[in-house]
Formats: C-alpha cells, sequence, structure tokens
C-alpha cells in the first residue's frame, strides 16, 4: 500500500489551499501584486516539492516589512481593503517561500481565511458560500493533520488511514452546521451595514449610465452581469425598467436639466401591477421601476425623491443589494398637464438633418412621430463600428445607419423635437428574460437602453425606434441555458434569503416565534388558530409520522432471517456476549459459559442454521416459532 | 443415527486405543469422504494399530507395505507369475488389493514407487502388462512417515502430498491413557477379534449419502473466500488448488453427516481446516517454521456472515 509521510500531505495542503485562496482573490486582485504572487509561488513549489535551497529569513522578512509598509502608504479611508489584501497574498507567498514550521502553516491558514474574509468586503457573490464551505472543511482538515505533525513529523499515513482521517474530520464541521445555523439567525444584526463603506471601491460599472454619450466608442462590449430582478407575474410584452429621464442634448449626448416642479398632475390609465425589486449594488442614486411608476416603497435606510418625470433617486450611493416594493401601470401613455417648451430645446444642427425633419412632417403630430419611427426602422442594429466622430447624429442618420439603442432614440427625440414635438429621452433596462421558476424577471447590464416619450395632446407617449436586433451574434448573447438558468435561481435565493435578512427581519422571526410559542401552548386552540399554524402542525405531524413509518418500513422490510439474527444476536449482547466477525453460529454460542444460556442459545441456532445453511427462506410461521425459542430464555 | 454410529465407532476403538479419539474420528472422516491419509509421527505412536483397528471395526480387507528403498511398484501393485499348466501369465494382485493398505514409511521409498503408488491412488485402478485392474470399493489408503528420519528419505514433493485428503499426526498419548496402557498392556491381538460395526454395502451407502450433504451459497462463498485468502497471502507462495478446495468440501460434508446434518456450516470447515490446508499450500521459506499459525491467521481472519 502506498505510504504518505504527513510532511508532505501539510506541505500538499498548505499549496493546495493558498492556490484556492488566489484562485479567490484572483479578479480582485491588483496586476502586479497577481504577478509577484504566482512567481513566489512556483519559486516556493519548486524548492519544496524539486529541488530544495534555503531562502535567507533575514531577506524574507524584510520583504514582508517592506510591503506591510508599501500597504500602509497606499491605504486612505476610501481604499482600505484593496491594499490590504493585495499584501496579505504577498505575503502569504513568502510564507510558502520558508523553512515551514508548525507555526508557520498555521500562519499560511490563518491568511488563507483572511483572504476569503477580505474577499467579502470586496464582492458579496454567491461564489463566496461555495468557499466558505470548502475551507471549513479544508482548514479544520488541515489544522487536524497539523496537530498530528507536531506530535510526530515523521509520522507515515497509508490511503486508508487517510481516507478514514478525512471523513473522521469532515464529521466536525458538519456536527458544527445545526450550530452555525442558529448563530446565523440569532446573532444580533445592526440596522445599519457597517462595512459598507469598504465596498464602495472597483466597481466602474458599464450599462447604465446617468448620461447618454453618442460616438465616444464604436465598439460596445456586452457585460453579462446582474442588474436587478423584479419579481412579478409575467407579461406578454418586453418589461421596461424606467431609470433616469434625459432632456437637454448639446449635440453629442444627453443630460438631466430639468428640475423644476411645474407639473400640475399626473394621471394614469390602464393595467396596475405589483412588484418587488432587488436591486443589486449600481453604486449610482437611481432606483429603477417598472415603467411606468405610480409609487415605491421606500427601501430600508434610504431617503427617497420623486421627481415630475417618474424618476426615483435615492438621498445616498446604494451600495449593497437592497430590496424595494412597487406600483406600476404597464401601459404606453399616461396624462400630464406641464408647460412643455422645456423638452424643445435643441443645440445647433446642421441643415440636413433640418431637411430631414421636414419631410416627415405630417397633418397631426401623432402621424408625424409614427412617421419618424417607421423611418428609424429601416435602420439596422449594431454595437459594432458605431458612428463616432464629431457629430456622430449625422452620421448615424446618413452614413452607416447602424447604431445602437442610444442613437435611435438620440435621432427620434432630435427628429420630434425638430418637428414641434417635445420629447425626451429615457434611460433604463429592457427585458424579456423570466425565470419561470422563481417568477422573477432578470436585468443585466446588457439590457440597458434608452426609448423615448413623445408629449402629444398632453400625453407622454413611449415609443422605442430601436429595432429588433438582427445580429446573430448578439441574439447567442441573449440565450440563457438551463445550467446558468439554475444557477441564476439559486443566487436570487441566497440574495433574497441570505443578504436580506436583517436586524428588522430577526426581530420578525423573534415575533413570530414568540407568537407560534404562545398560541401552542395556549389551552384553547380553536378560532384565532389560523390556517398557517394549522398547517405547520400538519407538518409536524406528517414528518413524525414519516419518520416512525420509515422506521418500520426498514425494519420490516428486512426478510425473516435476518430479524431472527439481529433478535438473536441482540438478546446475547444483553447478556454480554458478542459474536466475533470470524465466529461461526455454534462456535459462538459454544463460547457461551452459562450452561442454560448455552443450552437455549444453541437450540435456536440448530434450527436457524437448518434454513440459512440449505439455502431457504424461513417463513411467518417458521419465524414465530424462531422468536418463541428465543423468548423462552 | 450417524452421529451415534461415528461416536460408536470411536467410543469402541477407544478401548483399544487409548487417548487416541481425534485421530480416530479424523481417520473415518477421511475414509467417509473416499480420501486417503497420510500420518506423520514418530514411530510406536500407535498407526499401525489404528489402521487394523479402523479396518476390522469396518469389516474391510487390510494389507500392509513397510517402504523401503528397494522396495519396487510390483511388490505393491503385484506380479504377473507364469502358469505352466494353463501356460499363461497369470497376475498375482499385491498388497494393494485390499480395502484398506497401510504403506509404512512411505518416505522411504523410491519415488518411482512412490508415484506408483499415488497413481493407483488416485485413479483406483492399476495397470499390470497392459491389463487394467480396478481396486476394490471402498479404498482406503494410511500413509505414515517419520518426520525426524532425513537420511536415505524421499520426503513426497508437495505435489504429490496433494493427493492426501488429511495429514494429521497422532502425538503422544495423554498420561492417564498411557497409564490404561502400561496396566493393560497392548491389545493389538485383541484388535483381530473385533467383529465389524458395518458391511461393505451400508459404507458405499453411507459414502453416497455424504454426497448428498448440501452447499449453500453462503458455505461455498466462505469456502472460496478462505481458498482465495491463501492464493493472495503474503505468507504463502501459492495457495490452495481446486483439489484442495474439494478436499475442503468433501470432509466438510462427512463431518456434517456425521454430526447428524444434511448442510455444512463454517464449525465444519473450522474442525478440520488445520488437517487439509497446511500440506497442500507452498510457504515461503521464511516462514516455513509457523505453518500451522499462518494458516489459522488466515482462516480466522475470514468474517463469516450468517447472513
Amino acid at each position: 500500500m502506498k505510504q504518505i509521510s504527513i510532511a508532505n500531505l501539510v506541505k500538499i495542503n498548505a499549496y493546495v489551499g493558498s492556490l484556492t485562496a488566489y484562485g479567490i482573490i484572483f479578479s480582485q486582485l491588483s496586476a502586479l501584486y497577481s504577478i509577484v504572487f504566482s512567481l513566489l509561488f512556483l519559486v516556493a513549489f519548486y524548492r519544496d516539492f524539486y529541488k530544495h535551497f534555503v531562502v535567507s529569513r533575514f531577506i524574507l522578512n524584510t520583504t514582508g516589512i517592506l510591503s506591510a509598509l508599501l500597504m500602509f502608504m497606499q491605504i486612505n479611508t476610501n481604499n482600505i481593503v484593496q491594499p490590504a489584501i493585495d499584501t496579505i497574498t504577498v505575503l502569504l507567498s513568502l510564507k510558502l517561500l520558508e523553512e515551514k514550521k508548525f507555526r508557520d502553516y498555521m500562519q499560511i491558514f490563518l491568511m488563507i481565511a483572511l483572504i476569503l474574509s477580505g474577499y467579502t468586503l470586496l464582492s458579496i457573490n454567491m461564489v463566496f458560500l461555495g468557499y466558505l464551505i470548502f475551507y471549513t472543511f479544508f482548514l479544520n482538515y488541515g489544522v487536524i493533520l497539523l496537530s498530528y505533525y507536531q506530535k510526530d513529523p515523521n509520522m507515515v499515513f497509508n490511503i486508508t488511514q487517510l481516507k478514514s482521517l478525512l471523513i473522521k474530520t469532515s464529521i466536525i464541521p458538519l456536527l458544527a452546521i445545526p450550530f452555525k445555523i442558529f448563530l446565523f439567525f440569532t446573532l444580533p444584526r445592526t440596522n445599519y451595514p457597517m462595512l459598507n463603506f469598504l465596498q464602495t471601491q472597483g466597481k466602474g460599472k458599464t450599462g447604465f449610465s446617468d448620461k447618454v454619450g453618442l460616438g465616444e466608442v464604436s465598439n460596445i462590449q456586452q457585460d453579462d452581469s446582474l442588474v436587478a430582478r423584479v419579481v412579478m407575474e409575467k407579461t406578454s410584452n418586453e418589461l421596461y425598467l424606467r431609470g433616469v429621464v434625459f432632456d437637454y442634448f448639446d449635440g453629442k449626448s444627453w443630460s438631466t436639466k430639468i428640475n423644476f416642479f411645474m407639473t400640475k398632475f399626473t394621471r394614469f390609465y390602464g393595467q396596475k401591477l405589483n412588484y418587488i425589486i432587488y436591486l443589486e449594488p449600481t453604486y449610482q442614486q437611481y432606483l429603477f421601476t417598472v415603467d411606468i411608476p405610480y409609487s415605491i416603497s421606500q427601501p430600508s435606510g434610504f431617503i427617497i425623491f420623486k421627481s415630475p418625470d417618474l424618476v426615483y433617486k435615492t438621498d445616498k450611493m446604494i451600495t449593497s443589494k437592497i430590496k424595494y416594493s412597487g406600483e406600476s401601470v404597464l401601459t404606453d401613455n399616461y396624462s400630464q398637464t406641464l408647460n412643455p417648451s422645456m423638452y424643445l430645446q435643441l443645440p445647433d444642427l446642421s441643415t440636413n438633418i433640418k431637411v430631414l425633419a421636414e419631410k416627415f412632417k405630417k397633418d397631426t403630430q401623432q402621424q408625424t412621430a409614427r412617421e419618424i419611427y417607421n423611418y428609424l426602422q429601416t435602420f439596422s442594429y449594431s454595437l459594432k463600428n458605431l458612428p463616432t466622430g464629431d457629430s456622430p447624429l449625422e452620421e448615424f442618420l446618413f452614413k452607416t445607419k447602424k447604431g445602437n439603442c442610444e442613437y435611435f432614440a438620440s435621432a427620434m427625440a432630435v427628429l420630434l423635437r425638430l418637428n414641434g414635438i417635445p420629447s425626451r429621452v429615457v434611460g433604463g433596462y429592457k427585458t424579456t428574460e423570466y425565470n419561470q421558476a422563481g417568477g422573477y424577471y432578470i436585468f443585466r447590464e446588457k439590457d440597458a437602453h434608452v426609448w423615448v416619450e413623445a408629449y402629444i395632446d398632453g400625453k407622454w407617449i413611449k415609443y422605442d425606434p430601436t429595432p429588433p436586433i438582427r445580429d446573430l451574434a448578439v441574439e447567442q448573447l441573449y440565450k440563457p441555458n438551463k445550467i446558468k438558468v439554475m444557477f441564476e435561481l439559486l443566487d436570487y435565493y441566497y440574495t433574497t434569503f441570505i443578504v436580506n435578512y436583517d436586524f428588522s427581519k430577526q426581530i420578525e422571526l423573534i415575533n413570530k416565534v414568540k407568537s407560534g410559542l404562545t398560541t401552542l401552548t395556549a389551552p384553547k386552540i380553536n378560532k384565532d388558530f389560523n390556517i398557517e399554524k394549522n398547517k405547520l402542525l400538519y407538518l409536524v405531524f406528517i414528518v413524525l409520522i414519516s419518520y416512525i413509518v420509515f422506521n418500520l418500513i426498514n425494519i420490516y422490510r428486512k426478510p425473516y432471517e435476518k430479524r431472527a439474527l439481529e433478535k438473536f444476536l441482540k438478546k446475547l449482547k444483553k447478556y454480554g456476549y458478542i459474536k466475533n466477525k470470524n465466529e461461526g453460529l455454534e462456535e459462538f454460542v459454544m463460547r457461551i459459559e452459562d450452561s442454560q444460556i448455552k443450552e437455549y442459545a444453541l437450540k435456536f441456532v440448530k434450527e436457524y442454521e437448518k434454513f440459512i445453511f440449505k439455502d431457504e427462506k424461513i417463513t411467518k410461521d417458521e419465524y414465530k416459532k424462531l422468536i418463541s425459542l428465543l423468548n423462552s430464555f | 443415527m450417524e452421529k451415534s454410529l461415528i461416536k460408536e465407532i470411536t467410543a469402541f476403538l477407544s478401548q483399544y486405543l487409548h487417548g487416541k479419539e481425534k485421530a480416530i474420528e479424523l481417520t473415518l472422516i477421511t475414509f467417509f469422504s473416499k480420501g486417503h491419509l497420510l500420518i506423520e509421527d514418530l514411530p510406536g505412536l500407535g498407526k499401525t494399530t489404528l489402521a487394523i483397528g479402523i479396518a476390522k471395526v469396518l469389516g474391510l480387507d487390510y494389507g500392509r507395505v513397510q517402504a523401503t528403498s528397494d522396495l519396487l511398484p510390483s511388490d505393491i501393485i503385484g506380479v504377473s507369475i507364469y502358469n505352466k499348466e494353463k501356460n499363461q501369465f497369470e497376475f498375482k494382485p499385491g498388497p494393494i488389493f485390499n480395502n484398506i493398505l497401510l504403506v509404512d514409511e512411505i518416505n522411504r521409498a523410491t519415488p518411482k514407487t512412490q508415484s506408483a503408488l499415488l497413481e493407483a491412488m488416485g485413479e483406483k485402478q492399476v495397470t499390470a502388462d497392459g491389463t487394467t485392474y480396478k481396486l476394490p470399493q471402498p479404498f482406503f489408503v494410511i500413509a505414515t512417515q517419520n518426520p525426524s528420519e532425513q537420511y536415505g528419505t524421499f520426503p513426497l514433493p508437495e505435489s504429490q502430498l496433494d493427493r492426501f485428503l488429511m495429514k494429521i499426526s497422532i502425538g503422544y498419548p495423554s498420561r492417564e491413557a498411557e497409564k490404561e496402557v502400561i496396566k493393560g498392556g497392548s491389545k493389538r491381538e485383541e484388535l483381530y477379534k473385533i467383529k465389524p460395526f458395518l458391511s461393505k454395502e451400508d459404507i458405499l451407502k453411507i459414502q453416497e449419502e455424504i454426497k448428498k450433504v448440501y452447499v449453500s451459497d453462503k458455505m461455498a462463498d466462505y469456502i472460496l473466500d478462505i481458498v482465495w485468502a491463501t492464493r493472495e497471502s503474503k505468507y504463502l507462495e501459492s495457495g490452495l488448488s481446486t483439489r484442495g478446495t474439494l478436499a475442503l468440501v468433501s470432509t466438510a460434508k462427512t463431518n456434517a453427516y456425521f454430526e447428524g446434518r444434511d448442510f455444512i456450516i463454517p464449525e465444519d470447515i473450522k474442525k478440520l481446516y488445520k488437517y487439509i490446508i497446511p500440506h497442500r499450500v507452498m510457504f515461503k521459506p521464511e516462514f516455513e517454521g509457523q505453518k500451522e499459525e499462518i494458516v489459522k491467521w488466515i482462516v480466522e481472519s475470514i468474517p463469516i456472515h450468517p447472513l
């Protein structure tokens, strides 16, 4: 059998652990530190497993101190975690390079744990849960192995022993799980997220922004990362998520200028709809709403402001996952009384565009808008080779005739304004991706979208001039696969349950348990005992019954031969006789000192052997006889 | 009934062979399993008496060959002699044509003679001058060898030891048993007067019935576990052959029969394996000294699952 020395095992553990930690932190690590770590890691690996050489502790310690100093120089209030993580990673690789003793291995494990916890400050991702579970088992096993190592560094394991050690050590964290769950629910939570300020860095997201600029980039990368989940019923159409409204165009980009209250009143018609939004940290202040929003609830810890163009903003940046509910009306238009002159603002435009705009002039404003819309449908959608230059809009309209939603919306809004129709550009997200199992819409960065609202006859009417995607490659990106959907769902539950479990929920739970207990202990349980609790009681009852039934089935499913033997062995065990594995039944019985028990036992065994060593099944009657034999002594 | 029979025979013979109950029982089991017996022992411990006793009590013919280095195969098998009156060769059968044959100190015979004998034991027939003669039924050989004498002997090779179903040693009798011997003297003479317990037909019938003893699936597995444990053991050069496996089964069957069972149980194997396995397996040279312990260790480490 293959023998593995404990020294090697401990070494392997240190490397596996370090490599995994590096894997976790890789995406967050600064490039320079990442390179330093990989190099030192490889050197250490070579040293430990191929050719041993000594690196002076003095050099290592000095390097360690220097990198720590470097870290303190980089740190400021806005940037604490990144340098710390970088430095710990490098210190880890330095440690690997050292001549490792017990305490060094312990330090390595500690640094791994630090890296893991540091990771949570940079990103709250479900992957963390996976790593956490892995490390709970791995570090536990590692530390136990280390304690063996400290006792005797020359110890040798074979595969079977190692396996049994692995299994036995795995039991410890498994046993701790119920306790951990208990702690998760009961550890007091603060009402205010304490470490949130640490999470603000490194999050320049593409996709949605509070400014629409044309011609700044010629190619747009598709970003698959999640923005929000909207829990609601599935609708037949695409779902629009309203974020920001742009009203000012300077020829190249759109921005928001108007922010005074000139609206008299707003009225909605159509089907009302309730939904809950789980918003990922956006590092912005906009609260997204299902178009067209009627009202939203206040997410805990934030104050919300609603502007007349139906945009919701918070008082501070959204740096963690938040949840709020809303009420919206699914409609293409809504009435609003206002002075629309501000929505006719235009920069200096070339005559070409003005001439083009003239062409669309029809009898009614509605017809004109329809005409513009139809004209833009002849253009094609693209994310590549976007028009750039000084007048990207002109290039789009007359040369390339290709662009993304920003060009279409801008073009339509400008053409509308040239025709005297007040209009604005709305920025947000648009999706059809619905998770059937979870019952929610998924919005990703790549779903970022802009569309147009035109003010005609006292109503804001929605126009989305962007034609459907005809690009196969882009379309491919939109196709979800089953595994992705499943993970997406898992992540959703992770978010809704773990991330949203806060102090208020904790109080809620305590109250629930309290009220549940009082009703249960109350002597009269009748009318005010509501259905929920009844269901719970049923559930407990069912679980109890199925447990009993399961056990009974387990006993009765066994053949009579086995049952009889088990009873016999159990009985003799009571008298203090246990059959050895290598003993035959008669041999076992002969060992019995008490002659009376021996006599009875022998009688049973002789009867019993008649069946099992003749390959005969024991019938129910015969079984009963055997049992009565057993009971006689 | 059968149980009482073997007990009866054993008890009866014990009167003449003090303290040899175990040897008598093992000899009977070998006999009824249609095997042959090798007794390895010092001279003067009652091997011959045992053979005579068994022969007499079973009512069978008895022959004896004292092996020496000049013993020829024809001395055992028989020889053709020219008959002047009939003007033809006539076969004079040798001692092998008895139901029970005692070959004393078989390791003194030359390999040539040994193999002629062993061949006859295996085939249950002999060929002389081109004619094949069937040996009588039942046929049972008890061979003895003296382990202490090495000079001028031809020890049986392992491949031929395999032909003996069991290899036993009688050992010194207990103090009480020997006391009886001192007081009563040798009872060899009285042995010749014993009336047989069984007829030849009875014996053949019993041997047939033993064949019918049931071997369950579990027992077959248990036996194979043991066999494979010897084959895979690190102490052994080579493990049990299939003939060895069959030896385990047939002796277990006989033992079960005499215990009054028509099926075998693990204890049957456990009782007899130490007379069946050691002379059939080859030990690595460094373990030659602990044959019994190793075999015991191998067998006793096989778990028994009654289910």
